[in-house]
């Protein structure tokens, strides 16, 4: 599959290992022992450095958005208050995104329905409407879309959801979200299969053209 | 699915817009993250959390000490006093062992009867609760004797035996509790000569089941042994030897004298000293059954078969 990472997916810290996701986790490190020392302000620069990976993360897995700030913010106090038992083996994000999973499947677990949004509009049909500045019809029709997607992944197994969304919303590779899983990269990709397999069934042919 | 189409999937998923966070709601998220009263669960090293539990096992045991020393002391009516009932009580239900249970049960009632006796010369209004008490704990010895009644345990013999010689000492001594005060204790006293009525009961029971069971070694001794089993046959047999002593328990019973040489032998070969009893050996109306000696029982079956 020829697909490339989105460059504001990975402008947050790495979650494995390369150059200059070193040099960041170090950076990284400093601030995640201040915070273990209660500095709260440390914890706010964490928070500013990986809340739109977390925000984006969640909000493709839960109803709207006002769900999505929830969760987000009880990942990042769950994150707080879990940071002594913070291992720095592990990449910081990857450590945020398994805490975010767990979450999303917490806040599931609590919903007995989820709403189930009509796929009636083509997907292709809004794929150009994306940037600032849009009108307000645009704008609509982008958040139509982005509904519609987030009702389609919903309908997939948790692991495909995960995988899908970490791949081309966070823009991970399999290895990182293997790491963020739990699971090896092959694993990971034979899922990655399947969901989108998966996914092409609950959205309109019309959506892929 | 075909690679094309999986990819033009993949960019449709990659292009859509994603899930951006507004300035407000980023503002807003932070300020709540911040704000928040975060309840810390520091990582415990294994080590110190085996110390904690540890610590925690040392209170606990040193708490129940306190609280079981400051209860052993209590007597009927006191406020700890229902907390030595439980712990006596929990004590017989981990006891498996019916003949360790009836001792502990026997222990118990004794320990009732030390705190009656007590109240007795100290506080006698509260003798009634006392004797209560008493009387509670003769329905685990008594529900103990009969568990060992109905069991094949092998010191059941010597069970009994140390059963009755503590109950006697009971009546003795609530004998004398009794004629000192106003008859609060005569239900106890009632009690504990019912306990000791149904244990002779079972040892009668015991004995006669013993006769039945004991193989004569020598068809010789036949009529010695099969006077046993003359339950029934009219002669004084067990049942009429125990008779006299069922009655007023504080009496000396010299019958059962010679069953404590019967517990110093359980194989039962002290049977024979039992024909040295008088009330076993005179019974000669049942010399006349030779009928289970094997050579009488063969000879006249035959003949009525075949003809």
């Amino acid at each position: 599959m020829n697909v490339r990472k989105r460059t504001a997916a990975v402008a947050a810290p790495g979650v494995n290992g390369n150059a200059s996701s070193d040099v960041t986790s170090l950076y990284d490190q400093a601030l995640i022992d201040r915070a273990r020392r209660g500095q709260r302000d440390a914890f706010g620069e964490l928070y500013d450095r990986y809340v739109d990976s977390v925000y984006r993360y969640v909000a493709l897995r839960v109803r709207d958005d006002d769900e999505a700030e929830d969760v987000t913010s009880d990942v990042f106090i769950k994150a707080m208050g879990a940071l002594p038992r913070y291992e720095p083996r592990q990449a910081f994000l990857a450590w945020l995104y398994r805490i975010a999973r767990n979450a999303v499947i917490d806040r599931a677990r609590l919903a007995s329905r989820r709403t189930e949004t009509a796929l009636t509009e083509p997907l292709a049909a809004t794929l150009a409407a994306n940037g600032e500045g849009l009108d307000p019809l645009a704008r609509a029709l982008a958040n139509d879309r982005r509904e519609r997607l987030r009702a389609a992944l919903s309908r997939l197994h948790r692991d495909q959801q995960d995988v899908i969304v970490l791949r081309f919303i966070a823009g991970l590779s399999a290895d990182e979200i293997g790491v963020v899983l739990r699971k090896p990269a092959s694993t990971v990709r034979g899922i990655q299969m399947r969901g989108l397999r998966a996914l092409r069934e609950h959205l309109s042919p019309d959506d892929l053209r | 699915m075909s690679d094309e189409e999986e990819n033009r999937l993949a960019r449709a998923i990659q292009e859509s817009e994603a899930p951006h966070l507004d300035p407000a709601r980023r503002a807003r998220i932070r300020h709540r993250v911040l704000s928040a009263r975060v309840a810390r669960r520091e990582t415990i090293p294994a080590r110190g959390l085996w110390r904690r539990v540890a610590l925690a096992a040392a209170g606990l045991a040193i708490v129940s000490l306190a609280l079981g020393g400051a209860a052993s002391a209590s007597l009927p009516g006191d406020p700890t006093f229902p907390l030595k009932i439980e712990a006596e009580r929990l004590q017989l239900l981990f006891s498996p062992d019916l003949y360790r249970r009836l001792e502990s049960s026997l222990q118990h009632a004794d320990r009732r009867l030390d705190e009656l006796e007590l109240l007795a010369r100290r506080d006698v209004t509260r003798l009634p609760l006392a004797a209560d008490a008493y009387s509670r704990s003769l329905v685990d010895v008594r529900a103990t004797i009969d568990a060992i009644a109905t069991s094949e345990h092998s010191d059941r013999a010597r069970a009994f035996q140390e059963a009755r010689t503590e109950l006697d000492r009971h009546i003795s001594r609530l004998a004398v509790v009794h004629e000192l005060t106003d008859g609060d204790v005569e239900r106890a006293l009632e009690n504990a000569r019912d306990v000791d009525r149904r244990l002779r009961e079972v040892e009668t029971e015991d004995d006669r089941a013993n006769d039945r069971n004991v193989p004569s070694p020598n068809p010789a001794q036949g009529p010695s042994r099969t006077a046993a089993p003359t339950s029934g046959s009219g002669g004084p047999g067990p049942g009429g030897e125990r008779t006299p002593a069922i009655g007023p328990v504080t009496t000396p019973r010299p019958s059962r004298t010679p069953d404590a040489s019967r517990t110093a032998d359980p194989t039962k070969t002290a049977a024979p000293l039992r024909t040295i009893e008088p009330t076993r050996t005179p019974d000669p109306t049942r010399t006349p059954e030779p009928v289970k000696t094997p050579e009488q029982t063969r000879t006249p079956s035959p003949s009525p078969s075949r003809s």
